[in-house]
């Protein structure tokens, strides 16, 4: 009873440690602000474009305003994939209005509009194999079809589909999720994509559903783990005093506990318990060793999105 | 029994008059057709002879008749989209004839097309405004809709002597139906010993008058047997019989009795389709669905073009997804049946308010349920609003059926408009009005029993008036206590149910004042040894009707007078407050709207001025004047969750922990399905030290799918550790960390209480 159990714990540590970037993986992100038409929406995109730029890790651009053309992006993108390895991680955020011309997704920026293709085909050039595209502008779902199936991808836009053309809301809800407790689902003081999403989607419906307005955008997330996609971290990396083995022995623990969570529908509830107990006592140990080393708080409790 | 407003329905009347006798449903038609033929085929139908009046149509129709003949007799062979399409045809032929309209107008009165019927109708009178039998189409569609003008229409038909005997007949049967309704029994027993004499001399049956007086004789608690035995001794499969007074027994409440007599019906008309609908729908009523499923889904079998059929089966599917809960409550329990997505939420909240009702009003009206009470919360509108269709005067917020409420959940409504504890307060009320008479209440003073409970001791203690009904009130439009009951029924303007909910709840207001508390048992005493609203107030209180009323119009002079007077001002110090607020003047706000709530300091609806004033107040940063302003709205019975929501941070800004506890505590009975307002609650009650209270409400909270389950499953577990329940705690750290294993406090938290 216990052989099909084992093998599929390996499988199961196999397929999330595939999604945990390389130790010397490089994280590169763009954050895009497009064009707002009035002053009120070129300093609201400006706004969250800053706020998602200043959360992000790694190597980080921003372009916003005239400095955001097909030109410059597409430059950028170019660059990355220059130097940029199968290991890496790249994500792309788009912010500001979207809208569909000649059946192809158009992003509104100075100059001629980056479009559906473009992207399609500078994302396609870039060897990382991890890339997160989040594209916040309206008519940004029609990219969604056409942008996910690639492995290691993730697809997450503002509305359902190409249709959905009003002025969009998920941007900010966006930008506030990656500094928001509440939005740290796993407690890890991490922000994974599918978090970031879950907060803002929320957001998003609550406000049309506070306001008793008809939805204009649904957002939707599509691709491959996105959990094991981290944006950006709540606190700053843990202290050089905590010691190697330590924190090792937490990943260990923690694949444990995903893998056990696997085999919850195999298992003896009251067996699954004690396993679960168990393994959480561990890791409460462990945990508090790495606080004491200065790692500081694991997480704290959060609120409404 | 309802709370609140009233629902449309038109079918009842119709089956008897526009005729059920037989699965043709053509019925008896008093003259409006001439051809002897027909009438030869109609009278052995109506005598029962199904198979040798089918013949007879057949023969008929291989003589190939007239268009309008053959419309007819397709009609009358169950070929009901046949004789449209003929009737169609002879509209088209014969293109100035009132009468074929009118008939065809029949056609789809009974095959439930109300607006269809009353558009033919109208396009016969257009042609020949004197078409009497057109008229009586009219007013027996405006019957079904229990429309007021139904009544109106008909009086000038009763007294034309110059009209066919036939169309006199129609006429009166109709109005003793509408009588009989209304609770009127002399006077339908006038009206049908009217028809019985024209009847009489006449070759038309007296089956719908036997039917008549059958029901007639339920309602005045006198055996109906002679009257069914006659009915079907001239017709056999007669199943009008016992399903009239089934539908008497139905509207006024007496669900078990017309579950009986709509059996009976269809023991001797298995294909009246009507009443195996009624029989379905009345079991739902008596809480056995499956059985009622069984009867609605023959029902459909016979009788497709029934809407209400279709939405009962609908719902029937409905509560596939419904969660049924059964629990202590007394001797005889509890039942919940709610929706699976609330029921783990709603539970605790609903239980406590029944269970808090039933042991009050059992002390207050010295009656004890004697079966288990059943509560139906449902979370979509509509579901709730096919439990009540057909039911005259039936609300829009919940309907008790004996033992059985059947609800708006708070998903159903916004909750700016809808207290959902006070309805099921009042809908608790109308069982103990209803069981303590054996379903003998009239309607006035159970509504009014159930509105006074709800003031007096419901929820949200204090009269809550509508304006329109204040209105009303100073416009001197209350009725006088014998006529209050129809108004139930028919109303005669818009919102008069809602004015009737008001004066009933009053008159009992005013019993009490005035008279103290036991009459008010003793009316319903009464009422359960048969007694009739003159007969049981004129006991009760000692002085005659006339009397009372004569000082309950003193009473609401008295105690409203000045508000009367002020409803003008009102309006205009309110109206210019809101300009006022929508043009973000705040400061322009305060003055008017102060006024406002002084001249009408009861008024707690959302636009309320106090709301208004709040705004100001808080746009002006005046924190303690916009405090004092929601807690006087609060006093006063306002509900709003966001002012409460509201109230309850200045409260608690100021560290008034307790009163915010409370405030938000008032929530849960307005909108409960909120985690947020829970979580923040179960914050609050940790802080008191009140772990039990923490601890439903931080259950409410993961029960309703918060973005953090997490931190919920953490808060829940702190409070089950505080409450001294050990093991629940750790279940639930157990599952806060399931979801987030590297959560640090829930970690600290599952230390603990391994560690002790």
């Amino acid at each position: 009873m216990r052989l099909p159990g084992g093998m599929l714990w390996v499988a199961v540590w196999a397929v999330l440690a595939s999604h945990v970037p390389a130790a010397s993986a490089e994280v590169y992100s763009l954050t895009a602000a497009g064009l707002g038409g009035d002053a009120d929406y070129d300093r609201r995109f400006a706004a969250d474009a800053e706020r998602i730029h200043g959360a992000m890790q790694g190597s980080a651009s921003l372009l916003t305003g005239q400095g955001a053309t097909r030109e410059t992006i597409l430059g950028e993108l170019e660059r990355w994939a220059a130097s940029m390895t199968q290991d890496d991680q790249a994500i792309v955020v788009l912010i500001g209005h979207g809208s569909m011309a000649s059946d192809d997704y158009r992003f509104n920026v100075a100059g001629p509009d980056l479009t559906g293709t473009d992207l399609a085909g500078a994302l396609e050039a870039l060897p990382a194999q991890r890339q997160v595209l989040v594209n916040t502008t309206s008519a940004s779902g029609a990219l969604l079809d056409r942008l996910a199936g690639r492995p290691g991808r993730v697809i997450i836009t503002a509305t359902k589909n190409g249709r959905e053309l009003q002025a969009t809301r998920f941007a900010s809800h966006f930008a506030s999720a990656l500094r928001a407790p509440a939005a740290d689902l796993d407690k890890d003081r991490r922000i994974n994509a599918a978090e970031a999403f879950a907060f803002a989607e929320r957001a998003v419906a609550d406000y049309f559903e506070g306001e008793g307005l008809l939805a204009t955008e649904h957002p939707r997330q599509l691709g491959d783990n996105p959990s094991g996609l981290i944006l950006a971290r709540l606190d700053e990396q843990e202290s050089d005093a905590v010691a190697p083995e330590l924190l090792a022995r937490r990943e260990t623990l923690n694949d444990q506990i995903r893998a056990l969570r696997a085999r919850r529908s195999q298992m003896d509830q009251a067996e699954y318990l004690q396993e679960l107990q168990s393994l959480l006592i561990s890791l409460s140990m462990v945990s508090e060793k790495i606080e004491a080393a200065g790692g500081g708080a694991q997480s704290d409790s959060g609120g409404r999105p | 029994m309802s709370r609140c407003a009233r629902h449309s329905a038109w079918l009842l009347p119709l089956l008897l008059l526009a005729g059920s006798v037989g699965a043709t449903q053509r019925g008896i038609h008093y003259g409006e057709i001439e051809d002897p033929g027909l009438v030869a085929c109609d009278q052995q139908l109506w005598q029962g002879r199904i198979q040798r009046a089918r013949e007879c149509y057949r023969q008929l129709l291989g003589k190939a008749p007239a268009t309008a003949l053959r419309a007819e007799l397709a009609w009358a062979l169950g070929e009901i989209k046949a004789a449209n399409s003929w009737f169609r045809q002879a509209v088209q032929e014969d293109p100035e004839s009132a009468s074929l309209r009118t008939r065809w107008g029949w056609l789809f009165a009974v095959t439930h097309q109300a607006a269809e019927a009353q558009a033919l109708f109208n396009e016969a009178l257009t042609l020949d405004p004197d078409y009497v039998y057109a008229k009586l189409g009219l007013a027996s569609v405006m019957a079904g809709g229990f429309s007021g003008a139904a009544s109106e229409a008909l009086e000038p038909l009763l007294t034309d002597a110059n009209i066919p005997t036939g169309a006199a007949i129609r006429a009166s049967l109709l109005k003793a139906w509408l009588a009989l309704e209304e609770g009127h029994l002399d006077d339908a027993a006038t009206l049908l010993d009217r028809a019985d004499g024209m009847l009489r001399s006449s070759t038309w049956p007296r089956l719908e008058l036997l039917a008549l007086r059958a029901a007639h004789a339920a309602l005045g608690d006198e055996p109906v047997q002679p009257w069914v035995d006659e009915a079907l001794a001239l017709n056999g499969s007669f199943g009008d019989a016992w399903a009239v007074p089934a539908y008497f027994m139905v509207i006024t409440r007496r669900y078990e009795q017309a579950g009986r007599w709509y059996e009976a019906a269809l023991a001797v008309q298995p294909d009246l389709w009507s009443a195996r609908l009624e029989l379905g729908t009345n079991l739902l009523r008596l809480d056995r669905p499956v059985e009622a499923r069984r009867q609605i889904e023959a029902a459909y079998t016979g009788d497709p073009y029934n809407a209400k059929t279709v939405n009962s089966l609908r719902l029937l599917d409905t509560l596939d997804g419904f969660e049924i809960r059964t629990l202590t409550m007394g001797d005889k329990g509890l039942k919940l049946r709610l929706h699976s997505e609330e029921a783990a939420v709603l539970t605790p909240y609903v239980a406590d308010l029944t269970r808090r009702s039933v042991a009050l009003f059992s002390e207050r009206y010295r009656y004890t349920p004697s079966q288990p009470v059943v509560v139906e919360m449902y979370p979509d509108h509509e579901d709730f609003a096919v439990r009540t269709v057909g039911l005259p005067g039936v609300g829009i917020l919940g309907a008790t059926f004996g033992y059985v409420v059947a609800m708006d959940s708070p998903a159903a409504r916004s909750p700016d408009d809808f207290h959902w504890g006070t309805t099921l307060w009042h809908e608790i009320a109308h069982i103990f009005t209803l069981r303590a008479t054996d379903h003998r209440v009239t309607r006035w003073f159970s509504e009014g029993i159930s509105v006074f409970e709800e003031w007096r001791t419901g929820p949200v203690p204090g009269r809550q008036i509508p304006l329109v009904a204040l209105n009303a009130m100073a416009e001197g439009k209350l009725l006088p206590l014998a006529e209050l009951d129809a108004s139930f029924i028919r109303p005669s303007y818009p919102q008069q149910v809602l004015v009737s909910y008001m004066q009933a709840g009053l008159t009992c207001d005013f019993i009490e004042q005035e008279f103290g508390f036991a009459p008010l048992v003793e009316i319903l005493a009464q009422y359960k040894a048969g007694a009739g609203t003159r007969t049981a107030v004129e006991t009760a209180l000692g002085i005659k009707l006339e009397q009372f009323d004569e000082r309950f119009s003193a009473f609401i002079d008295s105690e409203f007078g000045e508000t009367f007077a002020a409803l003008t001002e009102f309006e205009q110090t309110r109206g210019d407050a809101t300009r006022a607020a929508r043009e973000q003047r705040w400061a322009d706000v305060v003055e008017p709207a102060q006024r406002a709530v002084t001249l009408l300091p009861a008024y707690v609806d959302a636009d309320s001025p106090y709301l208004m004033l709040a705004r100001a107040q808080r746009e002006l940063e005046q924190p303690a004047e916009e405090q004092a302003t929601l807690q006087a709205f609060f006093d006063a019975g306002g509900r709003l969750p966001a002012a409460l929501d509201r109230l309850a941070a200045l409260l608690q800004e100021q560290d008034n922990v307790a009163a915010a506890a409370d405030i938000l505590d008032e929530s849960n009975w307005v909108a409960p399905l909120d985690w947020e307002r829970h979580s923040r609650l179960g914050g609050l009650w940790m802080q008191l030290g009140d772990s039990d209270a923490a601890v439903r409400e931080y259950r409410a909270a993961l029960a309703l799918n918060p973005h953090d389950r997490a931190d919920a499953h953490l808060n829940l577990a702190r409070s089950l550790q505080s409450a001294g329940r050990a093991d629940e705690a750790r279940l639930e750290v157990l599952s806060a960390l399931e979801l987030a294993p590297n959560f640090r406090e829930a970690q600290k938290l599952l230390m603990s209480l391994i560690e002790s």
